[in-house]
């Protein structure tokens, strides 16, 4: 198996940008720097797709992947929660899962809008735990969904529910003041949770006699046993620290399908905007950066951004005009002779934003610039780029 | 002319020259873009990482000989060394360094795109050489309209096309990358002020399927309507720059 880093699945909009790129971008660099092999997941069922034809969500990815490349982000292997594999192997986790009892039909009343976007079960309508929060609203005590705008209404069916409890084997994090939280969450996670849905997108499930419609965001937790399907060990998971319940969630569900599951490292990067310091001009899309500049002052704005020491960062664009500035007398810089693997904690530090604020600067001010491993990535440069 | 065609004169140009020797083959301009629009002729770009004597004539008889493509072929030969890493360095034909921007957006028909590796252009050089670019169309443009003969409907369709052009440079220098006509055309109008009311009636007949004004009056007419177009997006130019950058006008 080859070990891997990954990073929990994106879904992939019209425009791709800036800050729903550096997630991959991570990925990308660690696994240079680490020899570990580089996964990037992606979503392409769901909400977002709604309406979308079949061939119009493959081109997108096939745009996304082309963008990666374009800025010269080399991934691995790119998994998707729609690979007909996993979608066959989806039948056989849950019948896992309610074999060893963990995933159980049972009536309850639920709640759900309009267009189907929120349904959670009533008992659980102030828990934070639902991904459906995230397209939910309170207002004057009574729950809305943001996307349809309409009231929840109450209805009782039957539903399939997965009993959670994910203490126990913790994830790793980096930096490690993110431990604290990661241990609670996984400690806090431990209510059923609402895994059918009544709305028609999503993939069918046969189990207890009946046909279940499946959460899509319940498809894809078990990313990480479906990873281990196809040869991969995942060894590191890059997720932004807004996105960590979802990370303890998948990590959680594919334990329970894989107990051997080693443990993982989180890299959680800080959450990041691109902005451009004046709010009538926005920052624009990776692509039109692309096009306009090139990749390599690209890769330094978003190289900047990730600052590990701090939980929020604004990273402006005007760092573009210094990262052309600088890149015009790169013939200044040394590459890096050094040939190693880095751990992740050591790979982590070398991608630290300072030191690419720092190399800029010194570009633009020096006469010789001794560049680190990283910085021969983002400047390609070194013996096996040049 | 479809895909299938082009990826075969791509296979042709590495079969000629050698996979080794290739670094990209991109395809760009009208056909790519605005397939529906005349008049169309296909732009190609190749990079060679190695030059030899004879790389023209190998090219020269290709394009002779070659029946995959009906229109007329504009073939740009460049080798590796001779592109620089910094955009501001770079021309091509007539267009200077904003060209590397519109050559990102290009098709890679074969290899990495060798332009997403060219750092800028800086904001400078970039409005440097759209200006210079515009400045070349107005007084083109200008020679057509006070030409005397017979228009042709070969200019009617320059002067149509390069209108656009303008107005896609004029966006450009405003950091906005756009190919397809009628999305220029929109955006331009919805960006500039500045463009009169009788301007902006006839930026909407451009934006229609191509119908020729049959007297020669309404060419003429149609010719000076395209060098408004031509003279307001020079004028915003201008007006910006001399704001701007270290470029003063006389008034």
């Amino acid at each position: 198996m080859q070990p891997c880093i990954l990073c929990l699945p994106i879904t992939i909009l019209s425009e791709i940008k800036l800050g729903l790129a550096l997630t991959p971008f991570v990925v990308s660099a660690t696994s240079e720097l680490t020899g570990l092999a580089s996964v990037c997941c992606v979503n392409l069922t769901g909400l977002r797709y709604e309406g979308m034809r079949v061939r119009d969500v493959s081109n997108r990815f096939d745009r996304f992947q082309k963008l990666m490349t374009r800025i010269g982000f080399p991934i691995t292997y790119y998994w998707a929660d729609n690979n007909p594999r996993h979608v066959e192997h989806l039948q056989l986790y849950c019948k896992t899962l309610a074999n060893a009892g963990m995933l159980q039909p049972r009536s309850a009343t639920t709640l759900i809008c309009n267009c189907g976007a929120v349904e959670v079960v009533e008992e659980a309508i102030n828990s934070d735990w639902s991904m459906d929060h995230k397209v939910m609203d309170i207002r004057e005590g009574r729950p809305f969904c943001k996307l349809c705008n309409t009231q929840l209404r109450e209805t009782r069916r039957e539903c399939l529910f997965l009993d959670t409890h994910f203490s126990g084997n913790p994830l790793v994090a980096i930096p490690g003041f993110y431990q604290r939280e990661i241990d609670t969450l996984q400690e806090s996670f431990n209510q059923p949770l609402l895994v059918s849905r009544q709305r028609k997108i999503g993939y069918e499930l046969r189990l207890f006699d009946r046909t279940w419609r499946l959460d899509t965001d319940f498809c894809w937790s078990m990313l990480f046993c479906s990873l281990i399907e196809n040869d991969f060990e995942p060894k590191a998971v890059v997720v932004s620290n807004r996105s960590l319940k979802p990370l303890v969630w998948a990590y959680g569900v594919s334990r329970k399908l894989c107990p051997d599951l080693a443990q993982v490292t989180a890299l959680v990067t800080p959450y990041v905007q691109f902005e451009t310091g004046d709010p009538a001009r926005p920052i624009g899309s990776l692509a039109q950066l692309l096009d306009r500049y090139g990749r390599t002052p690209v890769r330094l704005l978003m190289a900047s951004g990730l600052k590990w020491d701090k939980k929020e960062v604004v990273a402006e664009s005007s760092l573009i005009f210094w990262a052309l500035k600088g890149s015009a007398r790169d013939l200044i810089a040394v590459p890096s002779e050094e040939k190693t693997s880095f751990s992740l904690q050591k790979a982590t530090g070398l991608t630290d934003g300072h030191g690419v604020d720092k190399l800029v600067s010194d570009l633009r001010k020096l006469n010789r610039v001794e560049l680190s491993p990283y910085h021969n990535l983002l400047l390609e440069k070194g013996s096996s780029n040049e | 002319m479809n895909k299938r065609k082009i990826r075969n004169l791509g296979e042709k140009i590495v079969a000629i020259f050698g996979a080794e020797n290739v670094e990209c083959i991109l395809f760009h301009g009208s056909i790519l873009f605005n397939p529906q629009t005349p008049p169309q002729d296909a732009d190609f770009v190749i990079v060679l990482r190695r030059k030899k004597e004879d790389d023209c004539s190998e090219l020269r008889r290709l394009v002779t000989h070659s029946r995959i493509v009906q229109v007329p072929i504009h073939l740009h030969l460049i080798y590796l060394e001779e592109l620089p890493v910094n955009a501001d360095f770079f021309s091509i034909h007539t267009c200077g360094a904003f060209f590397a921007c519109h050559l990102r957006q290009a098709e890679t028909i074969y290899g990495e795109n060798i332009f997403d590796k060219l750092v800028g252009p800086s904001d400078y050089q970039l409005q440097l050489s759209l200006l210079q670019k515009v400045q070349q169309y107005t007084l083109q443009l200008r020679n057509l309209v006070f030409k005397p003969g017979k228009v042709s409907e070969g200019e009617l369709l320059w002067a149509k096309k390069k209108s656009i052009v303008m107005l896609k440079d004029l966006l450009l220098s405003s950091d906005i990358i756009i190919q397809e006509e009628a999305r220029i055309i929109r955006e331009s109008m919805d960006r500039f002020p500045q463009f009169s009311a009788e301007e902006r009636i006839f930026l909407e007949k451009l934006s229609r399927p191509w119908m020729s004004p049959r007297s020669e009056v309404k060419r003429r007419h149609f010719m000076s309507r395209c060098l408004w177009v031509h003279e307001r997006a020079y004028e915003i130019m201008r007006t910006r720059i001399a704001s701007t950058e270290k470029c003063r006008f006389f008034s």
